[in-house]
C-alpha cells in the first residue's frame, strides 16, 4: 500500500481525536421549548 | 421449504431482529400518537447516546455497506478517502449545526426542516420556501430510498436466492410498519439498536477476506499485484493499493463531498438534532458519532478491494461491472451460515435504519409542510394523515426499487447533491447569519436544485473533461453564492429585530430571559 492510500486510515483517526478535543473545550447550552423564543403566529409545530 | 432448510440460521437471526424492531414500534405506539411533537420529534427527550447511534446508523446505510464497499472493488483501497471526507462532514455537522439547530428549533417549535425555514425567515417567501423545500425532499428521497432497498434486495438474491422483488417488498413493508407505529420514538430507538449492530458488522466484514486468504500478509500479497481486469479492461496490477490509480481523486472527492455533505444538509440527519434531551447528551453525541462512523468507514470503504483476494479472474470480471453485488459475493464465497446470518441481519439493519428515517421525514414533510401549508388541517388529523402518507410513499419507493434508473452509488450521491446544494445555505445562514433573508433562502434553494440538474443532465456527461466533476461541487458553490448575494440585496426582507435577537440569544441584560440559557 502506498503512502497516500495509507494516509486515509491515519486521517480518520486524527480527525476523531481532534474532534473530541474540540468538543471537550466547548460550552454547550441546550434550551427547553419554554426557555427560548416563542413560536411565530400560525406556527403549527409543537404542542 | 428448501429456503427454510438451507438458510434456517439466517432466517432465525433475521426474525429475531425484525421482532425487536416491531416490538419497539409497538412499545412506543401510544406515546407517539399523542400529538405532533411526540410523533415528529419525540418531544425532544431522547438521550444523546441514542441520538448519536441513530445519526450514525441513519447515515451509514446499505449504500455504504453494499454500494460504497462494493465500489472499492473497482476503485481500490484509495476509496477509503471517501470515508475521510464523510467523517469530516460528520464532525462539521455536529460541531456547527447540532446545538444551534436544537435550540433554535425548540424555540420556534419547529418539527421539520421546511417549517424551520418558514419560522426562522418570516419573509413574504417563507411559506413558498417551506413548500419548495418539502417538494425537493419528496423528489430526492425516493431515489435514495430506492437505492437502499435495491442494495438489500440484491443481497437477499446473492445469499438466499430470494427473488429481488420479494426481498425489496419485505424490507420496505417491515420498515414501514414499525415507523408508522412509533413515529420518531421508534425510529430513534430502532436506529440505536441498528447502530450497534452495523458497527459490529463492519468489523466482522472486514475480517472475512483476511480469514479467507489465510492472513493479512497473504491477502495483501494477492491484491498488491493481481491479474484481474479493471473497468476499462486493462490489467489492474498494483492499482488496488496505489493511490488514485483506478479512479481519479476528483471522482473520489466528488463522491466524498456529495454523500458526506448530506450530513450537513439532509433532513433525515438534521432532524436528529431536534430530539436531543440535554447538553450532556449533546456533548456525548458530538464526540462519539464521528468515532462510530469513522471506524466503521475504515472497515468497509476499502472492503471491495480486499474481496479481489477471494475472487477468481472470471468472477472478478463479472463483479467489476456489478459492484453492488460484491458484498453478497463475499458472504456467499465465505460460506458460513452464522457469519452470513450476522452480516445479513446487520446489513438489513443498515438499510432499515436509513429507510425508516427517510420514511418519517417524507411523511412529516408531505403532511405538515406541503399539505398543511397548502390547505391547513385540524391538528388532530396531522398524525393519522402522516401515517397514511408514509404508507403511500413507501409504495412509490417499492415501484422505484423494482425499476431503478441507476446504480446505488450514483443514485444516492445525486440525491445528496440535491440536498447539499439546496438546503445547506438556508440552514447555515439561518443559524449563523442574522442578515440572511427568506429571499436568499428561497432563491438559493431553487438555484441549487436547478444547477444540480443542469450540470448532471446537461453538461457533465456531454464533455469528457467534466465527467469526474460531480454536480455537488458547482451547484453547492453557486447556491451558497446566491444565498449571500440575494440576502444582501434583499436586506429589507429581514425578520423583526426582536425575533432575530431572541434567535441569536441577544437578550436585554437584567431581564428574566437573560438567565434562560442554562446548561442542563
Amino acid at each position: 500500500m502506498d503512502f497516500l492510500t495509507a494516509a486515509a486510515y491515519v486521517a480518520v483517526l486524527v480527525l476523531v481525536v481532534v474532534n473530541a478535543l474540540i468538543v471537550r473545550r466547548m460550552k454547550i447550552v441546550i434550551r427547553g421549548e419554554d426557555e427560548a423564543p416563542p413560536a411565530p403566529p400560525g406556527g403549527e409545530g409543537g404542542e | 421449504m428448501s429456503l427454510l432448510a438451507d438458510h434456517w440460521l439466517i432466517l432465525f437471526m433475521t426474525a429475531v431482529y425484525l421482532g425487536v424492531c416491531l416490538g419497539i414500534g409497538w412499545r412506543f405506539r401510544l406515546r407517539a400518537s399523542k400529538g405532533v411533537s411526540e410523533y415528529y420529534v419525540a418531544r425532544r427527550e431522547v438521550p444523546g447516546w441514542v441520538v448519536s447511534l441513530a445519526f450514525f446508523s441513519t447515515f451509514a446505510s446499505t449504500n455504504t455497506y453494499i454500494g460504497q464497499a462494493g465500489e472499492a472493488f473497482a476503485a481500490g483501497l484509495s476509496w477509503t478517502w471517501v470515508g475521510v471526507f464523510w467523517t469530516a462532514f460528520c464532525m462539521i455537522s455536529w460541531l456547527l449545526l447540532g446545538p444551534r439547530l436544537r435550540n433554535q428549533t425548540a424555540g420556534l417549535k419547529s418539527v421539520t426542516i421546511p417549517d424551520y425555514f418558514e419560522f426562522r425567515y418570516r419573509s413574504s417567501l417563507a411559506r413558498a420556501t417551506r413548500i419548495l423545500s418539502g417538494v425537493a425532499i419528496l423528489f430526492a428521497t425516493v431515489w435514495y430510498m430506492a437505492g437502499i432497498a435495491k442494495g438489500c434486495a440484491h443481497l437477499l438474491v446473492s445469499v438466499m436466492d430470494v427473488p429481488y422483488v420479494w426481498g425489496a417488498f419485505a424490507l420496505i413493508a417491515f420498515t414501514c410498519i414499525y415507523t408508522v407505529m412509533g413515529g420518531m420514538y421508534s425510529v430513534l430507538w430502532t436506529d440505536a439498536v441498528q447502530g450497534i449492530m452495523i458497527f459490529a458488522v463492519a468489523i466482522i466484514m472486514v475480517t472475512l477476506p483476511f480469514l479467507y486468504a489465510g492472513g493479512p500478509a497473504e491477502l495483501m500479497a494477492r491484491i498488491s499485484d493481481i491479474d484481474h481486469v479493471s473497468r476499462t479492461g486493462e490489467p489492474i496490477g498494483n492499482g488496488l493499493v496505489t493511490f488514485a490509480s483506478l479512479v481519479s481523486f476528483t471522482y473520489i472527492l466528488g463522491i466524498g463531498l456529495a454523500v458526506g455533505m448530506k450530513q450537513i444538509a439532509e433532513p433525515r440527519c438534521l432532524v436528529r438534532f431536534y430530539s436531543v434531551d440535554n447538553a450532556r447528551g449533546m456533548r456525548f453525541a458530538m464526540i462519539w458519532t464521528p468515532v462510530f462512523l469513522g471506524i466503521s468507514l475504515l472497515c468497509v470503504m476499502g472492503l471491495g478491494a480486499l474481496v479481489h483476494g477471494m475472487a477468481t479472474r472470471e468472477e472478478a470480471a463479472y463483479l467489476i461491472r456489478n459492484t453492488d453485488e460484491v458484498v453478497g459475493f463475499m458472504l456467499a464465497k465465505f460460506d458460513n451460515q452464522a457469519v452470513s446470518g450476522l452480516c445479513l441481519t446487520g446489513l438489513f439493519a443498515a438499510g432499515m435504519s436509513s429507510l425508516a428515517s427517510a420514511m418519517l421525514v417524507v411523511g412529516t414533510v408531505l403532511v405538515n409542510d406541503v399539505w398543511n401549508a397548502w390547505r391547513p388541517m385540524r391538528r388532530e388529523r396531522i398524525v393519522p394523515r402522516t401515517k397514511a402518507a408514509i404508507v403511500v410513499y413507501s409504495a412509490l419507493v417499492f415501484v422505484a426499487t423494482v425499476y431503478p434508473p441507476a446504480g446505488i452509488v450514483e443514485l444516492t450521491s445525486f440525491a445528496g447533491a440535491i440536498f447539499a446544494a439546496s438546503f445547506f445555505p438556508a440552514v447555515f445562514g439561518g443559524l449563523y447569519l442574522r442578515w440572511g433573508t427568506g429571499h436568499g433562502a428561497f432563491w438559493s434553494m431553487l438555484i441549487g436544485v436547478v444547477s444540480c440538474l443542469v450540470w448532471r443532465f446537461g453538461l457533465r456527461f456531454r464533455f469528457e473533461g467534466l465527467r469526474d466533476i460531480h454536480e455537488i461541487i458547482p451547484s453547492f458553490l453557486i447556491s451558497l453564492l446566491a444565498y449571500f448575494l440575494i440576502s444582501r440585496l434583499t436586506a429589507h426582507e429581514l425578520p423583526p429585530a426582536e425575533h432575530l435577537d431572541r434567535l441569536f440569544g441577544v437578550v436585554p441584560a437584567g431581564t428574566a430571559e437573560a438567565a434562560m440559557g442554562r446548561s442542563t
